[in-house]
């Protein structure tokens, strides 16, 4: 880390979405800037075995959520305050995905996908936002994505719901700016992780997005940390309402 | 404002003696960086390198008085930056000139100047620095752009057409030079206290209108976008490029 270890020392934060993928490697990195860090996740199995590896022995909890769930979530919200004191920073990075176009994908699977990502997204702002009202300061980061702002054929629900993140994310900057909360969203390119698996193993696609790709590369899920730590740090003070594209150079042209 | 770690890296600011950029300087310095700054106002150079830190970390730094828009000044200092410390890592365009004039009243002259100072002197810059960089192990640009590259005011239509086309010039670099490990973006700071936006705290009316129109209701202090610079120039920030880092308190939220 190049940036101070320590810059989130003392800090608390939940992170959704965390036993996979970029969900993972950001609670990794948060914990490696000195926060506490919450680790949630809808998947038990995965779960424990992310947290029994990574985050054991330290002060990390973690607790099985679905996101979508709001009497879940308020229960996460309260356990987190119980167990760790307070909730300086939320990163919601819990997303799912059905890759079918839009004659094929049917009703069922397009709500469940905007009910993890985008409604997910809204219960946990709102009932971790609700903590942080109260002591008149947090940084809430919510995981958009480049989808967010731009498209791409076969993934007309996933695309919604990131579109539908980052309009939420500003509306809530908006309402709470005055409150010492901070919102903003994180927009990552294709990066490799287990929902991109299908993806980076057939070369095929694997070559279609790296040639999208300005960098010509797939990101690592090591590359969102700096994003965050930065978002949830005093660094971003002035910082809220915005996406910060951790992209390659996807959206450059 | 959180240290970051940029020993043995060297950073170029461009118009680093005063405002953003001298903050900006200072913030290298305090991260071990090497720093060499240019600056077209002399007399900032000497009050700068008459700063504490600065004859303190007197062999991490080199002051240059410049201008940016002229292609002889920019590579004097680039080979200064090479001949002193080896290469450049990283290079800050700060240099920029205020315009508030209404369209009709603005003269060829007057919008030459705010698109030289403010999107001639990134060509410049960024081209050599480019030059130096891609023989290296690449490096990182920040240029300094503005909310106003992305939505306008009226009575600014110089300074809003010079920083949006500062937008659009780091994405082209950005594009152009991505095989060459040189990552290019654009830092949009919102209101900022600095000696550009002086006149601003004058006028009461004017004051209360760009805090109101702010959702964090305040300016931004330089710290605060020097955080998001350092950020964009550290090694954290290897998958971003071509991109705008909104630094705004929220403005272009709404």
């Amino acid at each position: 880390m190049i940036m101070n270890d320590n810059v989130l020392k003392n800090k608390t934060a939940v992170v959704t979405g965390a036993a996979s993928g970029l969900g993972l490697a950001i609670a990794r990195g948060l914990v490696d800037s000195g926060a506490n860090v919450a680790v949630v996740d809808a998947n038990e199995e995965n779960l424990k075995r992310v947290y029994d590896r990574y985050f054991q022995g330290k002060k990390n909890i973690r607790i099985l959520t679905d996101v979508s769930n709001e009497s879940q979530v308020d229960r996460m919200t309260e356990m987190v305050i119980r167990e760790l004191g307070s909730i300086d920073v939320l990163v919601c990075g819990a997303g799912i995905t059905v890759r079918k176009p839009t004659m094929e994908i049917n009703l069922e699977e397009f709500e469940k996908v905007i009910s993890v990502n985008l409604t997910g997204t809204f219960l946990c702002c709102k009932s971790v936002a609700r903590h942080m009202l109260g002591q008149g300061s947090g940084s809430i980061i919510n995981i958009a994505s480049i989808m967010g702002h731009v498209s791409f054929p076969g993934r007309p629900a996933y695309d919604a719901s990131k579109g539908g993140v980052v309009q939420l994310t500003k509306t809530m900057a908006l309402e709470w700016a005055e409150q010492g909360i901070r919102v903003n969203a994180l927009c990552p390119g294709f990066a490799k992780t287990e929902l991109t698996r299908k993806l980076w193993e057939s070369k095929e696609t694997l070559e279609l997005i790296t040639s999208l790709t300005p960098m010509k590369r797939m990101a690592e899920p090591e590359e969102m940390i700096g994003a965050v730590v930065f978002l949830a740090s005093d660094n971003s003070k002035f910082v809220t309402g915005s996406s910060l594209f951790v992209d390659g150079g996807w959206m450059a042209w | 404002m959180v240290k970051f770690d940029f020993s043995g890296k060297t950073a170029v600011v461009i118009g680093g003696a005063s405002g953003i950029g001298l903050t900006l300087s200072e913030a290298f310095l305090k991260s071990s960086a090497n720093v060499v700054v240019g600056d077209l106002d002399g007399e900032a150079i000497q009050k700068t390198s008459k700063k504490k830190l600065f004859s303190k970390k007197k062999e991490k730094t080199a002051l240059f008085e410049m201008d940016a828009t002229v292609e002889t000044d920019v590579n004097s200092i680039m080979k200064l930056a090479v001949k002193k410390f080896g290469t450049i890592d990283v290079l800050v365009c700060c240099a920029g000139i205020a315009s508030r004039t209404e369209v009709l009243s603005l003269s060829k002259e007057h919008f030459e100047r705010v698109l030289k100072v403010n999107l001639t002197s990134v060509f410049l810059c960024s081209k050599e620095a480019a030059k130096i960089m891609e023989k290296a192990n690449g490096g990182s640009i920040i240029n300094i752009s503005s909310i106003l590259g992305s939505t306008a005011l009226p009575g600014r239509a110089a300074y809003c057409a010079s920083k949006g086309a500062v937008i659009q010039l780091s994405k082209a670099m950005a594009l152009e030079w991505a095989d060459k490990k040189i990552r290019v973006n654009s830092i949009c700071p919102g209101f900022t206290e600095t000696p550009l936006t002086a006149t601003h705290f004058e006028n009461k009316e004017v004051l209360k209108l760009i805090e109101d129109r702010t959702p964090l209701k305040r300016f931004a202090q330089p710290e605060e976008i020097v955080g998001g610079i350092m950020f964009l120039a550290s090694e954290q920030a290897s998958f971003i490029t071509g991109t705008s880092l909104f630094v705004d308190g929220g403005w272009t939220a709404w």
